[in-house]
């Protein structure tokens, strides 16, 4: 095994460790502003794991299904957020 | 939500969803894409344009009238299943021009059929949008 994929193996296993906190925070956490935090930090980190991924098996398609996967992780947190300000009035 | 930064950007980013739209839409047929996940990034451009402006600046920009994006949606997917029936070949039946285009490749009713598809979703997704950031 070479030097290059010890590392992307390396990276993944933290990604996955830290996604696994992040997910314990996600059902523990008290209030709803720290689960959508913790939903967009998991977004984050799924996005992470699928460009390794694409990296591993050198399937550049896969890319696409990264950036497509941040759009909509992107609008989940604004659209959150925007019905956290709007509920308060 | 009237941030300086989150207004900015999307104006400039707005056009690039659109692009990416496109190239996903007119990949579909030998790769992964095609008009359903085309019609999502298009939609999620325009909710992003919708949170940062306002539901009425939004529908009067651009002159969103999602009934109307939705049946002409319908009507392009029927259509596409009748053109072959009317020439002589099965319902449904792939047709495909002889001509080959630069960029985009053959043209044929599964593209019309794509963009019925594609038509449906925007005007479904803005339809759903529209009426929960309403209240």
């Amino acid at each position: 095994m070479k030097f290059y994929e010890v590392i992307l193996m390396v990276s993944m296993f933290i990604l996955v460790v830290s996604a696994t906190l992040v997910a314990y925070r996600f059902i523990k956490g008290p209030t709803l502003a720290d689960r959508i935090a913790a939903l967009d930090l998991l977004s984050a980190h799924l996005i992470g794991i699928i460009a390794l991924y694409a990296v591993f098996s050198e399937e550049l398609l896969l890319m696409d299904a990264a950036l497509i996967l941040s759009l909509i992780g992107f609008l989940g947190t604004m659209s959150f957020a925007y019905f956290l300000i709007h509920k308060k009035e | 939500m009237r941030t300086l930064i989150y207004v900015t950007a999307i104006r400039i980013i707005l056009p690039m969803f659109l692009l990416f739209s496109l190239y996903l839409f007119f990949r579909g047929h030998d790769h992964p894409g095609g008009g359903f996940i085309a019609a999502l990034v298009a939609s999620v451009g325009f909710i992003f344009h919708m949170l940062a402006f306002g539901i009425e600046t939004t529908k009067v920009t651009y002159n969103v009238n999602t009934f109307a994006l939705m049946g002409s949606g319908l009507a392009a997917a029927l259509l596409s299943a009748l053109i072959p029936v009317w020439v002589g070949k099965n319902f449904m039946e792939a047709l495909w021009l002889p001509i080959e285009l630069p960029v985009i490749g053959k043209l044929g009713t599964p593209i019309l059929f794509d963009l019925g598809v594609y038509l449906l979703v925007v005007g479904m997704v803005l339809k759903t949008a529209f009426s929960l950031f309403e209240d």
